[in-house]
């Protein structure tokens, strides 16, 4: 049952995709000054330059052209190439991806192991000074802005207490072998998975707390309660799995968002992934690299939907896939 | 979903005679005072907003005034906020900017709550094929990589107030068309709505005098929420260098200028006083969201979290 | 799972490090690491024009020069065998022949030999209309090049011009190429093979650039002193620097005038850092002034046409108050255009007189209206105020030149744009090609022969939309400068342009054609344990890199 509509699912997302590159090619292309000639005059972009590279990236085409042929390539696997770097887009984009990827589900699995038994902990000791210290620090992290969040941790156990690595993912002046290794790529993660958790797990915990409100709310874990079953068995097995139903389309939300969010921390702690990539092509207008990345994020919302919605069904068996 | 529409369901039973809307009214108060946190959320950002438009007035200094005597001064009773590089008071900076900061944030949610509000309402009482086609444009909407999007439209046209304003709107108007389309889906149906229509009342008036107003309520607590998420999404903008022109600043833009200060000179009241403006700001916003929640959806009180 | 991940990261680096091996010597070798604030998309200054890019070209890392410019504005061969002139043969009597002999024994670093063929090869590269490299305006006056034989190069110019000696400050290895149609996607166009004593071997791009050392250096065996480079890229200057102060970093590439009163401090108080400066005047910032009205210079501005304006805009400015209060005193005030290099003209700047500026603009008729802002003949003296965004130390002195000119009663309006905007192309509505500008601040003029530098404030140089290629500063028109112009770039007779370029220096200071805000200081800092680095006039401390070592 969940194979078709799985399908039905993946093709209704293909006039999305068209939808979102025809807004996204033509963002780009409405954008005031062309993409050429970023950088001071002192640097030498003559005129001339700016010509030959128009023609040989074919920006002299008429727009339709121009949005055939990249939506061509983008399905035969030619991305385009960068400008900046001359490189194809897609080595370029793989080249980071795997960083961004991985910081994201860095965070993502702090998140949960953060935010679900701090969740589930507050709502059944609700009015506990438990639940009134964890609601308020989810507060407080939803209100904090994430940069300056990252400047803080920065300034104080970087430069102040000199206890983490600054900047990048690897110590540079020493080669690491086997556990220090791990170590040193460790203390070069902390920082960076923090920032980007942060906004994550206090939203999280703020919906795990409230789906096992209303769960432990209802009659039938009264009823288990008063058959006395454990507290534990309760807790875990009977509320514990319809909570989750929500939270698991929440959480899954999420992931689009802090793959989003690894803009503003790759830049803090000059990470060289996805974000840090695309704010440094935005700055040059690198257009193939940049719809690009905006491809694979859009990608990547669609899929996380499409699992959120699948598990959505799988875990609540009162949806059915018709 | 389900649970929006209940929450419109209150409001919409009836012909909404004036009294009883009073009344209605009145009954929301009540529930939104019972949430202390969202009673205090609202006394802080009334003041923040009072402090902003008159403030500037009241204090002896210039935001813009530059004057080299007075540079990177810690605070002290004159200038409590300090001064920054160029010598002028931060806390007149603070207010001057928190006007600049409320402002481009109500202006982006306000335009995303026309939009939305727009959409919304056409596809919700045309239905069918309008209806189809325009949710499938809110699909496309939501599918866009959001933050990504922001930062391109700003980086590509240069930072100006509105660019700021309809970047932040292009990406947030989408929660509140579904909103109003579910919530004019079943009012449309309703015994006063098919009244009105037989009475031969015109599509507009019945869309704008009789189904709008009840479907408002979902969409404020929705607006709210917005209001914070702007000023997040603005001062991320003014940390990657996309804010606004000087000598105007934002609390965002302030914290932006005040990176090297703070790292590399220890000015910690650079940082500090901006930064914390912004975190109780949407600490407030995000009180009376949730507190206006409750109200209006008194059977969610208490329970709901909610995405900022 | 994150334990997983962490170790699938871990993974992932094994090959990020440069291999540490055993130094030579005692005393020299190691790894230097430098930090690099602003990442380019290559390493080859062919064709990539961000400043990063300067490291594998001028700065004679990788790629050499045939010659290398001197303080005084004169050169040294490097590649070459000797200066070609008149007195030695290299320069044909009418100027139109210049012949340059190449240094014997040099090889590429992958062993091959260097010739003349490599000099035949880059300049048909440039005059290939399939080639993306860039196209320096010097090459525009040859006519051909021919090889004489293995270490000769013959070069026809369309006419006799002074500026030969800026041809081939990048060679391209012909032995690595197909054909002429080089474009941005070969991979030499992102690590450029070359003669200097280092040689890139990896390049993850948003991380780090590796480089190690020549052992077959033509120069002397026993240079570079240092096994290898790592060029490890950080966006955020503020970082980079704190963690250059911190000691992750050896030095920096490359810190700005801005920069400088943290360091000097740092130095103060015990960092372990050295910080040295350069007196002289290097790139200068201007306030470029738009002449004409919307981009025809038949037609002068509205209020910058008058001369009145510039000259209270020139008198108006605090210049010294912005280096003491934004550059912690860093920087230098310069009224010449032409202040650095071969032709270097001595002018004063004006001297901060707000009194001064007032006077000159109500006996000229600008009478200051309701708002303190001037009115005349119903415009008001309000300009446009542009630079490129996302600058926060240039913000700054924006801000002070705009409260000091709003004291004299003219309105700067600060709306800064993304760099291409600005300096688009004529048919993408570059500001400053098609003139939709007032005011730009901009820096430019550290030339060692200013014929280029000149050219772009004459006539010719205004695009329109018959002729759209041109690069201008001001849509500035004035027949009687071009005719210098013209005169200067076509002699061979260096006392004559040192005469012609005076008086252009002049003309160009009292027409306020543009204005000169400050000079900035020039400087480098360096952590103690890096040895052997010493600053070049032109290029700073990049050059000395073959003689850095790590102390042990």
């Amino acid at each position: 049952m969940v194979g078709p509509y799985v399908v039905r699912r993946m093709l209704q997302a293909i006039p999305l995709l068209f939808g979102i590159s025809i807004i996204i090619f033509l963002m780009l292309q409405m954008a005031p000054g062309g993409p050429l000639a970023s950088g001071e005059a002192q640097a030498a972009i003559t005129p001339e330059k700016i010509e030959r590279l128009r023609a040989h990236y074919g920006l002299d085409d008429p727009l339709p052209i121009q949005y055939l042929n990249w939506l061509g390539g983008l399905v035969t696997g030619d991305w385009g190439v960068s400008y900046d770097t001359g490189q194809p887009v897609l080595q370029v984009i793989t080249e980071r991806l795997p960083t961004t990827l991985a910081l994201t589900g860095l965070a993502f699995a702090v998140s949960l192991l953060i935010a679900i038994p701090v969740g589930i902990l507050a709502a059944t000791r609700q009015y506990s000074v438990f639940d009134y210290a964890s609601t308020g620090l989810s507060f407080a992290g939803i209100a904090t802005p994430s940069f300056w969040f990252g400047l803080m941790l920065l300034y104080l156990f970087s430069f102040q207490w000199d206890l983490l690595p600054s900047a990048g993912l690897t110590d540079l002046r020493e080669d690491h072998v086997g556990f220090a290794a791990v170590w040193d790529r460790t203390t070069h993660l902390i920082m960076p998975v923090a920032v980007l958790a942060l906004i994550a797990t206090a939203n999280l915990a703020r919906y795990v707390r409230a789906s096992m409100l209303e769960v432990l709310g209802q009659d039938y874990v009264r009823t288990a309660r008063g058959s006395g079953l454990p507290e534990r068995t309760v807790i875990l097995q009977h509320a514990g799995k319809n909570a989750s139903v929500p939270v698991v389309t929440i959480a899954m939300l999420m992931v689009p968002e802090l793959f989003l969010g690894a803009v503003i921390t790759e830049t803090i702690f000059s990470i060289p992934g996805m974000g840090a990539l695309f704010v440094h092509s935005a700055e040059l207008r690198d257009y193939p690299v940049l719809l690009g990345i905006l491809v694979i994020a859009a990608v990547l919302v669609v899929i996380t939907n499409l699992v959120a919605d699948v598990i959505y069904g799988l875990l609540d068996p009162r949806i059915s896939y018709e | 979903m389900s649970e929006v529409r209940e929450a419109a369901e209150p409001v919409a039973a009836g012909d909404v005679p004036e009294e009883k809307a009073r009344s209605l009214r009145a009954e929301t108060w009540r529930q939104f005072r019972r949430h202390r946190l969202a009673v205090v959320g609202l006394a802080v950002l009334t003041l923040f907003t009072v402090a902003v438009i008159v403030g500037p007035w009241l204090i002896p200094f210039d935001p813009y005034y530059i004057d080299a005597r007075t540079a990177n001064l810690a605070p002290t009773l004159t200038h409590p906020m300090g001064t920054d590089e160029l010598g002028r008071d931060q806390l007149a900076r603070v207010l001057i900017g928190g006007r600049l900061t409320l402002a481009v944030s109500a202006a982006a949610v306000l335009v995303a709550l026309i939009v939305g509000v727009a959409v919304g309402a056409v596809a919700g009482y045309a239905g069918g094929f309008p209806d189809n086609a325009l949710m499938r444009v809110v699909d496309v909407f939501y599918a866009l990589p959001g933050l990504f999007i922001v930062i391109l439209l700003v980086a590509l046209i240069g930072p100006t107030f509105w660019t700021i304003v309809i970047a932040i709107a292009v990406l947030s108007w989408m929660n509140t068309a579904r909103l109003v389309r579910s919530s004019f889906l079943s009012l449309k149906e309703k015994e006063f709505v098919e009244a009105a229509r037989t009475v031969g009342v015109s599509d507009a008036r019945i869309v704008l005098r009789h189904i709008l107003p009840n479907a408002f309520s979902p969409v404020i607590v929705a607006a709210t929420l917005g209001v914070a998420n702007a000023i997040l999404i603005e001062s991320s903008l003014s940390f990657l260098g996309l804010g606004f022109q000087p000598p105007e600043a934002t609390w965002g833009g302030m914290l932006s200028e005040s990176k090297s200060a703070v790292i590399s000179l220890g000015q910690w009241w650079r940082g500090l006083f901006p930064g914390l403006m912004i975190f109780i700001t949407v600490l407030s916003t995000n009180f009376i969201g949730d507190g206006l929640r409750d109200a209006l959806d008194p059977r969610s009180a208490g329970n709901k979290g909610g995405r900022a | 799972m994150a334990v997983a991940l962490v170790l699938l990261l871990a993974a992932c680096a094994g090959g990020a490090q440069a291999p540490s091996e055993v130094p030579e010597s005692e005393k020299y070798g190691g790894t230097a690491v430098v930090a690099m604030v602003q990442e380019a998309g290559g390493m080859n200054e062919l064709f990539h024009d961000q400043s990063g890019a300067f490291l594998g070209g001028e700065a004679g890392w990788v790629v050499e020069p045939l010659f290398l410019a001197l303080p005084d504005g004169t050169y040294e061969p490097r590649l070459a065998a000797e200066i070609p002139t008149v007195d030695n043969g290299g320069v044909s009597r009418g100027g139109r022949t210049v012949t340059y002999r190449l240094r014997e024994g040099i090889t590429w670093s992958d062993g091959k030999p260097f010739t003349a063929e490599d000099l035949v090869f880059t300049f048909d590269v440039f005059r290939d209309p399939d080639s993306t490299a860039l196209v320096p305006v010097d090459y525009e006056l040859v006519e051909s090049v021919t090889a004489r034989d293995q270490l000769t190069v013959e070069v026809q110019l369309k006419e006799a011009s002074p500026t030969y000696l800026e041809l081939w400050k990048h060679v391209m290895p012909a032995h690595e190429f197909e054909s002429t149609a080089v474009t941005a996607e070969h991979p030499q166009a992102r690590l450029p093979l070359g003669t200097g004593p280092f040689v890139f071997t990896d390049f993850k791009a948003g991380d780090e650039i590796a480089l190690e050392r020549n052992p077959d250096y033509w120069r002397d065996p026993d240079l570079p002193y240092l096994d290898g480079i790592t060029l490890k890229i950080v966006p955020e200057l503020e970082v980079a620097t704190t963690s250059f102060l911190e000691g992750q970093y050896d030095t920096v590439f490359f810190f700005t005038t801005g920069d400088l009163p943290q360091l000097e401090a740092a130095e103060e108080s015990g960092a372990p850092i050295v910080v040295e400066t350069q007196e002289t005047d290097s790139w200068v910032e201007w306030l470029f002034l738009n002449h004409s009205a919307s981009g025809d210079p038949s037609v002068p501005h509205p209020v910058l046409g008058d001369a009145a304006i510039r000259e209270a805009i020139d008198f108006g400015i605090d210049r010294q108050g912005i280096i003491d209060t934004v550059l912690g005193g860093f920087g230098t005030l310069v009224g010449s255009p032409i202040y650095s290099g071969a032709f270097d003209v001595d002018i004063p700047p004006a001297t901060y007189d707000p009194d001064h500026a007032r006077q000159v603009l109500d006996e000229a008729g600008w009478e200051p209206g309701s708002d303190g802002i001037r009115v005349k003949d119903g415009v008001r003296a309000s300009l446009m105020f542009q630079t490129v965004s996302g600058d926060h130390t240039r913000e700054l002195y924006q801000q002070i030149i705009q409260q000091n000119l709003e004291e004299v009663g003219i309105e700067m309006n600060i709306e800064n744009v993304p760099s291409n905007i600005i300096f688009g192309g004529y048919e993408e509505g570059g500001l400053l090609a098609t003139g939709s500008y007032d005011t730009m601040m901009s820096r430019d003029g550290n030339y060692v022969d200013p014929a280029s530098w000149m050219a772009s404030f004459t006539c010719d140089s205004i695009p329109n939309e018959q002729q759209t290629v041109g690069e201008t500063y001001g849509h500035y028109c004035n027949p009687e400068f071009d005719e210098l112009a013209q005169q200067a770039a076509s002699t061979l007779d260096q006392q004559e342009r040192a005469e012609l370029y005076s008086q252009m220096a002049q003309m160009f200071h009292d027409e306020r054609v543009a204005i000169p805000i400050y000079s900035s200081t020039w400087g480098w800092a360096w952590n103690l344990q890096l040895q052997g680095v010493s600053p070049d006039y032109w290029s700073g401390v990049w050059p000395s890199v073959a003689e850095w070592y790590l102390a042990p």
